[in-house]
């Protein structure tokens, strides 16, 4: 009798499976993929996807593509060690001009650094879901309002401003600055940042690099009252105290 | 994900960084509740839990110890674009390419390295300005972005070679499983079993074998490779092929299957 039920629900699982074969829409396709490598990290820990992740192997039968991914990731997941002698290889001097693509050359102090409210728009409404999903305030939790990186006296600035929606009544951009450098002995510190943004301004003082909170943001400051719209540019100047 | 189970993960999100900001401290809890939101934006989370919300607290006990060992890291990579770290690092990737492309049966030549090299330096560039998403070994999320790059150059390749582009049908992959109603054919559970047994013969043994184990005997795919010495991606590419020609053999024989 036990061995009866144990056969039956060995068929139920097996026709389960044998039912999941089938087209996988785009959408459910790049959900799928945005997971593959934590799934495969899963099944090279030893976890049996089938029972553990039973919706992933479902898509895994029924993409060819995304089962492609997922055994050419099994497959390549151990070590270099058949190449790690290639002599081709080890020899070999990367080219890292990537590094140097799209960081514009400045020639002095102060730095105007700009994100145009199109731009800006797009971050936060974008027009077609950059996250496949909601495009409303919110939906994406955290924006990157600004990311660039410049040239100044051989020494290269990254800075970037990164915001999350708060919690509080008084919807606010929660704010951060983050401005590093690739040069240790940079002189330009302390530097002065000073943003605008509609009704919005703030200035901060940076001894160093690193990442600093702004003041919040109101969101009434910088986008239209029913929240569909951004009212302004955005302005960055950065300047050392010293000049 | 409907909105329901969405803000059930948020929320949960939001318990467990509370707990956890007890051993952590608020700092580095306000700087992983961004990242969370991020993963959660793009179904990592949701990937993670496949909506058993017992898994999110070791998803963020995850991403927090992540964050902690591999931010500096990130930082020097992508903020300062240390450049002794992109040396080390691009060469890790020019030898995942080329593992790559010797996976994929091309020649061991200075053609592969140079293809090897190129699409290492396609995804430094992405990993450059991609957001990590701390929930993973750096190693293989980097693997996984190579891998990406060198498919899609190997695809864009067999198009250019084999087919003008305004000739490429998209083909379903499927098609030949498709268009079958709901099980139709309500089968006698006997009918059914003896169908099944008959179809499962019909396989080569290797693939009999690996339905008797995964299904039968409930063995798990790291168990079968221990046991049989082969790799793990090997019991997985069987079973999925064992699978494909076990529905093929069924539907010949009139069991049709549900989409």
């Amino acid at each position: 009798m036990d061995n009866d039920l144990d056969k039956n629900k060995s068929l139920k699982d097996l026709m389960e499976d044998l039912n999941s074969i089938n087209s996988v829409s785009n959408e459910e396709y790049s959900a799928a993929e945005e997971s593959l490598d934590l799934v495969v990290d899963q099944a090279l820990s030893g976890i049996d996807i089938r029972k553990l992740f039973p919706k992933f192997f479902n898509y895994l039968l029924r993409s060819k593509k995304l089962r492609e991914q997922f055994l050419d990731a099994l497959a390549l997941s151990g070590s270099t060690n058949e190449i790690d002698n290639d002599p081709y290889l080890n020899n070999l001097r990367p080219d890292l001009s990537f590094l140097q693509h799209n960081q514009p050359q400045v020639s002095s102090w102060p730095v105007f650094l700009t994100q145009n409210r199109v731009q800006i728009i797009n971050l936060f409404f974008p027009k077609q879901a950059t996250y496949r999903r909601g495009t409303s305030l919110g939906s994406a939790a955290v924006y990157t309002l600004l990311r660039k990186d410049f040239t100044l006296s051989e020494t290269t600035y990254s800075i970037r401003i990164d915001s999350e929606l708060s919690n509080s009544p008084d919807e606010a951009l929660i704010t951060y600055l983050s401005l590093a450098t690739n040069n240790d002995q940079s002189t330009a510190f302390p530097i002065n940042v000073s943003m605008r943004w509609g009704e919005y301004s703030a200035e901060l003082s940076l001894q160093q690099e690193g990442k600093q909170k702004l003041p919040d943001i109101p969101l009434a400051d910088v986008f239209t009252p029913d929240l569909s719209r951004v009212k302004a540019d955005l302005f960055l100047t950065i300047t050392p105290i010293a000049c | 994900m409907d909105r329901t189970s969405n803000e059930n993960i948020i929320a949960k999100i939001e318990e467990s960084l509370s707990v956890l900001a007890v051993s952590y401290g608020d700092e580095i809890i306000s700087q992983i509740k961004p990242i969370l939101m991020h993963n959660l934006a793009h179904h990592r989370v949701e990937g993670f839990s496949e909506g058993d919300l017992s898994r999110i607290d070791s998803y963020v006990q995850i991403v927090i110890e992540k964050y902690m060992s591999l931010h500096n890291y990130l930082f020097a990579l992508q903020v300062q674009r240390d450049s002794l770290a992109w040396t080390q690092l691009s060469k890790k990737l020019n030898k995942f390419a080329y593992q790559f492309f010797m996976h994929k049966n091309f020649e061991s030549s200075a053609h592969t390295y140079q293809l090897a090299e190129e699409c290492a330096i396609d995804a430094a560039g992405s990993i450059l300005a991609a957001q990590f998403p701390y929930d993973i070994d750096f190693d293989r999320w980097a693997r996984r972005i190579i891998q990406n790059h060198c498919l899609r150059f190997m695809r864009d390749e067999t198009r250019k070679k084999e087919v003008p582009a305004d000739k490429i049908v998209e083909l379903n992959e499927e098609t030949d499983y498709i268009n079958n109603s709901d099980l139709v054919q309500p089968l006698l559970e006997k009918e059914l079993i003896d169908s099944m047994d008959r179809a499962i013969e019909g396989l080569s043994e290797s693939r009999q074998e690996i339905i008797r184990w995964r299904y039968f005997e409930e063995l798990s795919p790291a168990e079968i490779a221990e046991r049989t010495g082969k790799s793990l991606n090997a019991v997985y590419g069987l079973q999925f092929n064992a699978l494909r020609e076990l529905r093929k053999i069924l539907l010949q024989t009139g069991i049709t299957f549900n989409g």
